[in-house]
């Protein structure tokens, strides 16, 4: 397997009050060594629960339905999903191998732990070095992250750092034991956009220097289009665009995804007087819908939309597309094929 | 006493929240919040507070709407309400009305909360909900009240049959919506839209906002917009106000503020918002350090710790609103001789 | 309607639930339900051991035990019954107007619940049936004022997360005072907890109200209670066993009934807890559907 990540028709449910919520359904992702891939999508698309099922995260309600997440490990390819949720090879691979940075740092670290303990831990469970080794290697990737005088910082507590350091710090746990994929769960996302931008040009700069790969999942196109190398586009647990983030942005193909661009105002020009909007709200996730889960939603909806799920296919090149304006392979063709 | 054309001006509006220590709870210092505001509000404009979190704008917007008690400055407000009889309008100081003038003023005053989630009292239905500044400040019939739900629910492109069911049952874009529907029941003139849009998703966001721009051109209302979301302000205000540790630091209309900033800071806050394009040129104007802790704010000039054209004045002394063109009002020592960019000439650079 | 649904899920809940309306329901039914007269003596018949005539047998003085058992059900049910809703009716109101207004009511009030907490629940009913005298009402206002405490401070908890709340924020700004924002916001979201506290508490107010009863403090005979007949039963407990057997199964299950129920409310009323039972069941079973 060249790939450092192959998930090959992943499906996630979740149990709810009102049925089975089909959180991720049929996904496909491939991430190579090195490469940033950003997920883009709205809440409830299912960008969140991918991740969490890569790190093997999910939890009662949810299970993994069916599926494989081949993933390149020091030890040879394994399934992370057949692995027991919390056995040993997980949990070796979780925090070493795989990392992940969350949205929300103050409650993603441990307010009883300074910043210090919280960063070894990972150091001290994966790898056989002292404690005196962990302490350097944890210092010095304080200080990789920007954080001045890392040395006292290492004895402080979450709640003595403002938010944007508390995220550096964050950085810091997740890239200690060189990970080779990283995972950033809208990192930052809940900064202000001057933190943001210092925390994003942070990130650019290890990704020239950190060998491995990343997905990073936001809702803000803004940031993706400045970190990532390709992005796929999720709309309720399908992923509905796959390109390289030049061509996404400068030949969108899904109506979703030319929907999402224009409906965001530009800061550069105030452009016109309404925005354009994609009406309706996304369907229920327990609904069943015959056909494009957009379709309710589309502007170029046709019928053959209403009938068939197209499948994600090439349109030019790497650029795929879910979408019968641009083919007409539905899913159903797809699997016979 | 006002220009005729202004709504709201609110004069050195301060807002300290003590610190309290001790056993005894004695106040040791006091978190200014917000620290000499000036601002006017003409009618039927949007008027946008930008600034990053903890910079006083929310505070601000509370305090003009005296949901918070502010500690001193003035607001002087043109009421219908507490005019005369005969429709004349009077002018009063928000800040300093009684209780019962307060209750009256919020039929002209109203506010939109950021999380449609828990500004809803769960356990009321939308017809509740939309129905409750009607029946606390109006002696009108049930039945009456529930005509004007149906039309307010109707406004904002909800339907009749939706007042009986509970919050929970509802998307976030429809839960703002019927926020929206509460601040409008008492036809106000004046509406603080508290980062409206940023809770939503950005499918919804855009909905959301040309419902405020319509019912804007509709109702005549007057907007004061709070938000981070520069993109967001750029699209529906006319006139910007950022905020930088409870003062504002830079008033101008939004293509000016946009185009020419005067202050370093509204410069780095432009420069730092993610534009979507992966072949932008980032010319970026890196901040250093954090926003510093507004109970010990720097001397001089508060941005001067993280400013890149400081220079030792900054430290020293503090700069006032001065007016460098027409509309255009920037704090800054240095506003002459600085150049400095925004968002449309680094566009052009790329 | 939803919570009814909800509640009736529970099976355990359910079963429970129709126990402790059946306890209910013979309370308010005892005068028409004894077999026999429970105040008539026959020192002839006494201390029978159970019998077709007798389920229970009878007592030293020939009363039918059983009889005097579904009097005492009534009772107690009465007694306990207005003095949980005394303290109810007390405690939350103040519980909800010091939590939402704060200041030095609130802190009074809650030195004052602090002191009285210091004191066990049946120290304090003591002292305060030796003040106001040994008898029903005695019962009910010393079970009352010693649960006070609890009340007010569930109440006034409740009243302060509710406070923070953005939509009782929302409603200031819609114009609306204190007392109407008490009464439509804050009542309605502590409803839950209160209800749940006040299930709970039910056992606690049925055992106190016995152990009252049983050294003599409570209700007085001839008049039974539960607590009362253990007491007036320990004295044959080797030459008439049998005489225990009624009042304590009645208690026992009493106040397990009640347990169990509050329990069961507590889960459908909190939204967070709701059908966290389904949860952890539901996705294994699917999963080994899906296997099959």
């Amino acid at each position: 397997m060249n790939n450092l990540l192959e998930i090959n028709d992943l499906r996630v449910n979740f149990m709810t009050e009102s049925g089975v919520a089909r959180a991720v359904d049929g996904i496909n992702i491939t991430i190579a060594p090195g490469r940033t891939l950003g997920v883009v999508g709205e809440s409830g698309c299912g960008k969140s629960v991918t991740s969490r099922a890569i790190l093997g995260l999910v939890d009662s309600p949810g299970w993994i339905e069916s599926g494989e997440i081949m993933f390149n490990s020091r030890k040879g390819v394994v399934d992370l999903a057949q692995l027991p949720r919390n056995g040993r090879q997980i949990n070796a691979i979780r925090g070493s191998e795989i990392t992940m940075i969350f949205q929300e740092p103050m409650t993603a670290l441990n307010p009883v732990l300074t910043i210090g303990d919280q960063i070894t831990e990972p150091l001290l469970l994966h790898e056989k070095i002292s404690r005196k080794e962990a302490k350097e290697r944890a210092i010095a990737s304080l200080a990789a992250v920007g954080i001045s005088a890392p040395r006292q910082r290492f004895d402080e507590y979450a709640h003595n750092l403002s938010g944007g350091m508390r995220q550096r710090a964050m950085i810091a746990m997740a890239l200690v034991c060189n990970p080779s994929l990283l995972i950033a769960d809208e990192p930052t996302t809940a900064l202000d956009v001057t933190i943001q931008a210092q925390v994003l040009d942070l990130m650019n700069e290890l990704r020239q220097q950190f060998a491995g790969a990343i997905m990073f999942i936001t809702h803000d196109l803004g940031v993706v289009a400045t970190m990532a190398d390709d992005v796929i586009v999720m709309y309720r647990g399908k992923i509905v665009e796959s390109a390289s983030v030049r061509d996404l942005y400068r030949n969108p193909l899904h109506p979703y995804t030319q929907g999402l661009m224009r409906s965001v105002p530009s800061i550069v020009n105030r452009g016109e007087t309404r925005l354009q909007t994609i009406e309706g709200s996304v369907p229920r996730p327990t609904e069943f819908i015959r056909g494009c889960a957009f379709a309710s939603r589309c502007a170029n909806v046709m019928p053959v939309c209403r009938e068939s799920v197209p499948a994600l296919a090439p349109v030019s090149g790497p650029h795929k597309a879910a979408c019968f304006l641009h083919h007409s392979i539905s899913e159903e063709r797809a699997d016979a094929a | 006493m006002l220009p005729d054309d202004v709504l709201i001006q609110v004069k050195g509006l301060r807002k300290y929240f003590p610190v309290r220590k001790g056993m005894f709870g004695s106040v040791t210092a006091h978190i200014k919040a917000v620290d000499g505001v000036d601002l006017t509000i003409k009618k039927g404009e949007t008027i946008s507070l930008v600034g990053e979190s903890g910079c006083g704008k929310s505070t601000t917007g509370r305090s003009i709407m005296r949901l918070i008690e502010p500690t001193g400055g003035e607001v002087l407000f043109r009421s219908q309400v507490l005019g005369g009889a005969d429709g004349q309008e009077a002018v009063v100081d928000v800040a300093t009305l009684s209780a019962g003038s307060v209750k009256a003023l919020r039929r002209e005053m109203q506010i939109i909360f950021q999380d449609p989630y828990s500004s809803l009292d769960p356990r009321m239905t939308v017809g509740e909900l939309i129905g409750e500044p009607l029946r606390v400040q109006l002696a009108i019939s049930r039945k009456e009240r529930d005509e004007r739900v149906v039309r307010l629910l109707e406004a904002v492109g909800l339907g009749a049959d939706h007042r009986r069911r509970f919050p929970h049952e509802f998307s976030g874009g429809q839960r703002q919506r019927i926020g929206i529907a509460r601040a409008l029941a008492l036809n106000p003139r004046f509406i603080v839209a508290d980062e409206p849009v940023s809770a939503l998703d950005v499918s919804i966001q855009a909905q959301v906002v040309n419902l405020l721009q319509d019912l804007q051109a509709e109702l005549g209302l007057t907007y004061l917009f709070i938000a981070h979301d520069l993109s967001v302000v750029r699209h529906i205000s006319d006139r910007v106000a950022v905020m930088y540790l409870g003062k504002i630091v830079e008033i101008a209309d939004a293509d000016e503020l946009f185009s020419h900033p005067r202050h370093p800071y509204t410069e780095a806050l432009l420069s730092a918002v993610p534009v979507a394009d992966p072949d932008f040129v980032r010319n970026r104007i890196r901040l250093q350090g954090d926003v510093p802790n507004p109970s010990a704010p720097p001397s001089g000039c508060p941005f001067h710790p993280r400013c890149a054209y400081a220079v030792d004045r900054c430290k020293a002394e503090i700069p006032s609103l001065r007016e460098t063109s027409p509309g255009h009002q920037a704090s800054c020592h240095r506003v002459e001789e600085l150049d400095l960019s925004g968002v449309d000439t680094r566009y052009a650079a790329a | 309607m939803e919570f009814f649904k909800r509640y009736a899920s529970d099976k355990v809940g359910l079963f429970f639930g129709v126990l402790l309306l059946i306890f209910y329901f013979v309370a308010l039914t005892a005068q028409w339900i004894t077999p026999a007269d429970p105040f008539e003596t026959s020192l002839s018949e006494g201390l029978q051991p159970p019998s077709a005539a007798h389920w229970l047998g009878t007592d030293q003085f020939g009363r039918d035990t059983l009889s005097r058992v579904i009097l005492a059900t009534q009772v107690t049910a009465k007694i306990t019954t207005v003095a949980l809703l005394f303290s109810l009716l007390l405690g939350v109101p103040i519980g909800m107007i010091v939590g939402y207004r704060g200041g030095l009511a609130d802190a009074v009030v809650m030195r004052i619940t602090d002191m009285m907490l210091i004191f066990p629940t049946i120290m304090l009913a003591i002292v305060i049936v030796v003040v106001v005298g040994p008898s029903e009402s005695g019962v009910v206002v010393a079970l009352g004022l010693s649960q006070l405490p609890n009340f007010i401070r569930i109440a006034r908890s409740a009243a302060l997360s509710v406070r923070r709340e953005l939509y009782v924020e929302a409603a200031v700004s819609a114009g609306a005072g204190w007392p109407d924002i008490l009464l439509r916001h804050v009542l309605h979201n502590i409803s839950g907890p209160v209800i749940v506290k006040a299930t709970l508490a039910l056992p606690g107010f049925v055992l106190g109200a016995s152990s009252l009863s049983y050294l003599g403090l409570g209700v007085q005979p001839p008049t039974p209670e539960w607590g009362q007949m253990l007491h007036e039963a320990k004295d044959f407990l080797t030459s008439a066993p049998y005489l225990i057997v009624g009042p304590a199964i009645a208690l026992s299950i009493f106040v397990l009934s009640a347990n169990m129920v509050g329990d069961s409310l507590n889960e459908s009323l909190d939204p967070k807890l709701k059908g966290r039972r389904l949860k952890r069941i539901l996705p294994r079973l699917n999963r080994k559907k899906a296997m099959s």
